[in-house]
């Protein structure tokens, strides 16, 4: 807990402090007129002690520094008593904080993995690739825009049995319990099954050599009847390819039944796809290319039912009536299977008439069939069981020659209810993990296990408290696997585990090692850090820069690009609200998915070319696929791949400040208000955040028949000076983006609906505006150029967030001249991304406490 | 019940190998089409490389098969339903319970009733599949074939256990179309005849009135449902039969599928002028839900160009009215 000791009363130096206020300040902030709802002349005693009280001797400092106070229309302070002053609040500041943290000990209070760092955590510890663990536990919280913050990493008993899941589900997984590694099957399914209800009225058709198939044709003046009877008729197994001419929709969410994995691991995925003009009964050359998404769903309950949890996993181009083949590696859990759309054709109910699929003209996609081979495990027993037993002997366990021994808690397998065709190997008996002596090979193994669990060495003595778990439940009649599993699952569930145990002030060798490894895997070190970490090179400045580069160049790096930018951008929040499907019927799924692709991308693109922050405001270059080209009214961009797209000079897209993702992200589905989005660009790409609303203060909500615009709207509120002073900064933004509508594409005027609920065209859109310094810009593309002037801001802000998110605590008064350090030591690198990311990882600010 | 016919034991000449082959008969599901003979016949040889299939006979659906049901159904020992229900086990497990072997029918020839239901649909062997099993499953059904293709159902059944209400029933349930006609000697031409007014017909779901005269029961007039606004009872169609005619009687088809809008309470009108028909029907009936054809015969012929036809009241009460067809059954020379 922050404890704040230090009350400094203010000495004769205060003395200028006062004076200063008195002649600049008290005409507008004195307790008479409190202008604002600021009173400076009332008691304001300088206790660092209070957080509240600091912040606002904080925010003097700030209105004094930026020029916005005195305001200019009064009379200027002279530069030396401005100076002075400043000096003399700076010191003060710094001297009561400094003061604070003494105390304290540390700056970075005790915080717990979050959600995501304890899934990659257990899946790096245990080489379980993609288990999901994360599912088991509660959502973090988040403080000051990341969750990786300890103000928002709260722990109760809720966590406790959620982690106590977690781990046994993780060690269910891990441990083998059969002899053999499980053969590898190869099984090719149809999509045929998936969507057989909609093939029955005609919104999807079986196609063999290109033709419609003569043995089911597509529904025409007459209906198929009966799903069932046409699946035992071999509807799916018949070998032709499934013509589909939908999307999918609440109702719609075809999948492969014909396949559910029986085993974890990682699996080969093929798909062959096509594209097709279907015209009334004949195949014809298709409109382009189209896509279709694969995502991977989890089976629930008995596996019947719809709303199955889903994760996407990658989008597909058909080019042509030539079938293409994608690869791709996936890893499953049990009772998964693969999700199946058509992302890029017309929303549902568009092919029904009475004529059904004879009836229709639509573009289509034909998958051919995907195929499934695996699970592959590169040795066997596999590196998840290895890391919990090393070499030690799978046998079978007999109970008879047991009887007083517990025998393995292992999972039971049950298939759920589902069609799918592959099946587990049998397996004879109970196939456990022996030791003939088992303490000494249980503390051999938690000896070995426990260090790279916590992440630093472990003292002798508490492995030997841990296995004196083990003596207990051997002692209690447990077989040697159900001793190891109970102090695996302690283990993991230890405060040593879930907590990222740092000392106090400067890092030790190891906590730096978490810390930069957590900050750009997301996850616990690798051998070699490790070892870096235990011959303390770490600490050598060029070793630090090298694995910098390293993590940065590896695969996990991968967590880092998405889960750093998910968070500051909010990009995990791009589906919290649905567009209106009057106003926005062109919106669908697959727009949404390229949106966040698209800001990955960037991100990604900033790191590999390290490219400063003024990219977040504008750059010559997006990355796009052909669906958000298309969005964005770009052409000549082909396929459902993000790649670099060179941009016009007058295009107002370019950086970040106007990509999809940030536009939806601070719209409401339905309009758009040139607040959220402004406050939204201010705290998170230039750095400068308004102060919250006053209370009692209601939002100002735009006028959805379109009679008033936002901009009256907005005027009619600065009107009152209490809000004038955040609007004026705040709103400005938000007016040059209102050229964007709530799903990021470019309007000259608003869309409304009319009381009949027909879309017409709306007032004109007015984007122009004037900054707070008085700068004024007539549209977005101007806005860009004002902002991305504003260089040393924004790489401030840029080093600011990514300070805060990998050292897990708001930056405080002093922190600021550490990130100017850190930004003026990247400039001579360029101050580009990678090179801030270096720099902060060299910095004080980040090896310590 | 009986199903093995023959034990051609050869108990000598040939070899110890074939001494206990014997050839059984059964009843064989799913073998609705002729086309089905290959499948079924795999599906029989893929549940032991020594099973023979003597014969496949469509006209009953049995199947004659020469096996050692020591070597083929080892299991089942010597009683002959039990050897006979684990091969239809086997054969039902390798082909997701399609193909199965019941017993011989044992109904004799005098209780077995024989109808053929007329059916519209795709031809698509699911489809006929669904047809034939919306009726082989009934209880006392000996033997079903279906083919779309054919346009038909066909079904022998034991009349003591079911009827042909029954399977049409059982049809309906599955939601496949009926396809009967207005099929009769003297019904004035199709081509001759001509809507001249309708009291409402609904456009929007292709319930036009000119259905009811298009000689395809697969459509239909619908009076208006959609929009809030349901017409209310009752209905009128005026039908300009092309000339001056003699009539004897008037034909009513109702919608082959789905029973909304079956006229119950009817009036037939007739009149040399479509607006002048007079209070006095020329036939009036009270129909009832079936699908067929049903007939109204005047009491004495009338004559007139054009004819009223007034629905009252609906099958079950409801607003609508549906028609498939009328025919119109002219008096001709003798």
């Amino acid at each position: 807990m922050l404890v704040i000791a230090a009350v400094c009363a203010l000495s004769s130096a205060r003395a200028d402090i006062a004076s200063f206020l008195k002649t600049h300040c008290f005409e507008c902030h004195d307790s008479d007129v409190q202008k604002g709802g600021v009173d400076l002349a009332s008691q304001l005693p300088f206790d660092a002690s209070d957080p509240n009280l600091f912040a606002k001797w904080v925010r003097i400092h700030d209105k004094i520094e930026s020029g916005e106070m005195p305001p200019p229309k009064k009379p200027r302070p002279l530069a030396a008593a401005r100076e002075t002053t400043l000096e003399e609040l700076h010191d003060k500041l710094i001297a009561a904080e400094s003061a604070q943290f003494e105390t304290a000990g540390v700056r970075t209070r005790l915080r717990r993995l979050t959600k995501r760092e304890y899934e990659n955590t257990i899946r790096d510890l245990l080489h379980l690739d993609g288990i999901d663990v994360a599912g088991f536990l509660p959502d973090d919280d988040e403080a000051h825009g990341f969750n990786t913050n300890a103000d928002a990493l709260s722990i109760s008993h809720v966590n406790i049995a959620k982690y106590l899941e977690a781990a046994e589900h993780a060690l269910h997984y891990a441990i083998a319990t059969h002899p053999e590694k499980p053969t590898v099957q190869t099984q090719r399914v149809s999509m045929a099954s998936g969507v057989r209800h909609v093939f029955l009225h005609g919104d999807a058709v079986l196609l063999r050599d290109k033709k419609p198939d003569h043995v089911f044709p597509p529904a025409g003046a007459h209906m198929h009847i009966g799903e069932g009877e046409h699946q035992k008729m071999g509807l799916s197994t018949s070998g032709a390819s499934m013509g589909l001419f939908r999307d999918e929709d609440e109702s719609f969410h075809p999948y492969f039944d014909d396949f559910i994995s029986v085993y974890p691991g990682r699996y080969k995925l093929k798909l062959s796809l096509w594209s097709f003009q279907w015209d009334k009964g004949e195949v014809l050359p298709s409109r382009g290319t189209e896509a279709a998404r694969l995502s991977i769903v989890t089976k629930t309950g008995d596996g019947r039912g719809g709303g199955h949890p889903s994760r996407l996993l990658a989008y597909f181009d058909a080019p042509s009536l030539e079938s293409q083949i994608h690869e791709t590696e996936v890893w499953l859990n049990i009772r998964e299977t693969f999700g199946y759309n058509t992302a890029t054709l017309t929303k549902p109910h568009q092919t029904r008439g009475p004529l059904r699929a004879m009836g229709v003209s639509a573009p289509g996609i034909a998958l051919d069939w995907l195929e499934i081979e695996g699970p592959f495990y590169e040795s066997w027993p596999p590196p998840s069981h290895t890391a919990l037993f090393g070499e030690l002997p799978l046998v079978q366990f007999d109970p008879n020659a047991n009887p007083d021994v517990r025998q393995p808690a292992q999972m039971k397998f049950r298939k759920s209810w589902s069609p799918g065709q592959n099946q587990r190997d049998p397996v004879e008996g109970i196939w456990t993990t022996a030791s003939k002596n088992p303490v000494e090979d249980a503390r051999q193994l938690l000896a070995d296990f426990l260090p790279k669990a916590f992440r630093r060495p472990v003292s002798a003595e508490l492995v030997e408290q841990y296995l004196g778990i083990v003596e207990g439940r051997l002692g209690a009649g447990d077989c040697f696997e159900n001793a190891m599993r109970e102090v695996y699952k302690t283990a993991l569930c230890a405060p040593d585990f879930l907590f990222h145990v740092e000392p106090a002030d400067k890092l030790n060798n190891f906590a730096l090692a978490n810390r930069l490894v957590y900050f750009l895997w997301n996850s616990k070190p690798d051998e070699t850090l490790t070892k870096l970490a235990e011959s303390g090179k770490i600490r050598e400045p060029e070793t630090l820069r090298a694995e910098v580069e390293r993590l940065l160049e590896h695969a996990r790096a991968e967590r880092f690009v998405e889960d750093f930018p998910g968070q500051w951008l909010k990009l995990r929040d791009i589906a919290a609200t649905d567009p209106d499907r009057k106003l926005y019927g062109e919106f669908d799924l697959f727009l949404q998915n390229s949106m966040v692709a698209e800001t990955r991308a960037f991100f990604r693109e900033m790191l590999t070319r390290d490219l400063d922050a003024t990219h977040l405001i504008d750059s010559d270059f997006a990355m796009l696929n052909e669906r958000l080209a298309k969005h964005y009214g770009i052409s000549d961009v082909t396929g459902s791949t993000i790649r670099p797209v060179r941009l016009e000079p007058e295009s107002p897209r370019g950086g970040v400040l106007t990509q999809g993702s940030v536009l939806k992200i601070t719209a409401n589905g339905t309009t758009t208000s040139p607040v959220p989005r402004g406050a939204f660009v201010m705290e998170r790409l230039v750095g400068v955040p308004p102060d919250p609303p006053p209370p009692n203060v209601p939002a100002v909500e735009p006028d959805i028949r379109g009679l008033t615009t936002i901009r009256e709207q907005l005027a009619k509120h600065r009107e009152d000076p209490a809000c004038a002073g955040c609007h004026e900064k705040m709103d400005p933004p938000g007016f040059a983006l209102e050229s964007f509508d709530v799903i990021g594409g470019f309007r000259e005027n608003y869309r409304v609906l009319t009381e009949d609920g027909r879309r017409v065209e709306g007032p004109h859109v007015d984007a122009s505006g004037q900054l707070a310094d008085g700068r004024e810009f007539s549209n977005v593309v101007e806005l860009q150029q004002l902002l991305a002037g504003e260089r040393e801001q924004l790489q401030r802000n840029l080093a600011r967030q990514l300070a805060v998110y990998a050292t897990g605590r708001e930056l405080s008064f002093g922190d600021r001249d550490r990130i100017e350090q850190i930004v003026a030591k990247a400039e001579k690198s360029g101050g580009g991304l990678r090179s801030l990311i270096h720099e902060l990882v060299q910095s004080q600010l980040f090896q310590t406490r | 019940m009986k199903t093995l016919v023959s034990v051609l034991a050869i108990l000598s000449g040939i070899g110890a190998a074939l001494a206990d082959e014997a050839e059984f008969q059964f009843r064989v599901t799913s073998f609705f089409i002729p086309e089905r003979e290959a499948t079924v016949r795999e599906a029989f040889e893929s549940i032991h490389e020594s099973l023979e299939v003597v014969d496949l006979d469509f006209e009953t659906a049995v199947a004659t098969l020469r096996f050692d049901p020591a070597v083929v159904v080892e299991r089942a020992g010597d009683n002959e339903e039990n050897q006979r229900a684990l091969l239809s086990q086997m054969l039902r497990g390798s082909t997701r319970g399609v193909v199965d072997v019941l017993p011989i029918s044992a109904v004799p020839n005098e209780q077995i009733e024989e109808v053929v239901i007329p059916v519209a649909g795709l031809d698509c062997i699911g489809c006929s599949y669904a047809a034939y099993e919306a009726v082989r499953r009934v209880e006392g059904v000996e033997y079903a074939i279906a083919s779309f293709r054919d346009g038909r159902v066909l079904a022998r059944f034991d009349r003591e256990k079911t009827s042909e209400e029954q399977l049409l029933a059982e049809l309906m349930k599955k939601r496949i179309p009926l396809n009967y006609q207005i099929d009769e000697p003297n019904l004035v031409p199709r081509n001759e005849l001509s809507v001249v007014r309708v009291s409402s017909e609904e456009l929007r779901a292709q319930g036009d009135a000119v259905h009811a005269i298009d000689g395809d029961p697969q459509t239909k007039w619908e009076t208006r449902w959609q929009g809030g606004d349901v017409a209310q009872p009752p209905h009128e169609i005026v039908i300009d039969l092309g000339k001056s005619r003699q009539l004897t009687g008037f034909r009513y088809l109702a919608r082959q599928l789905g029973s909304v809008g079956a006229f119950a309470k009817t009036e037939f009108f007739i009149s040399e002028s479509a607006d002048e028909f007079g209070d006095e029907p020329a036939a009036a009936a009270t129909f009832i839900d079936v699908k067929k054809s049903q007939t109204v015969d005047c009491d004495q012929p009338v004559t007139g160009r054009y004819v009223l036809i007034r629905m009252l009241t609906e099958i079950e009460g409801r607003p609508n009215g549906t028609a498939a067809e009328f025919g119109f059954i002219e008096r001709k020379p003798d």
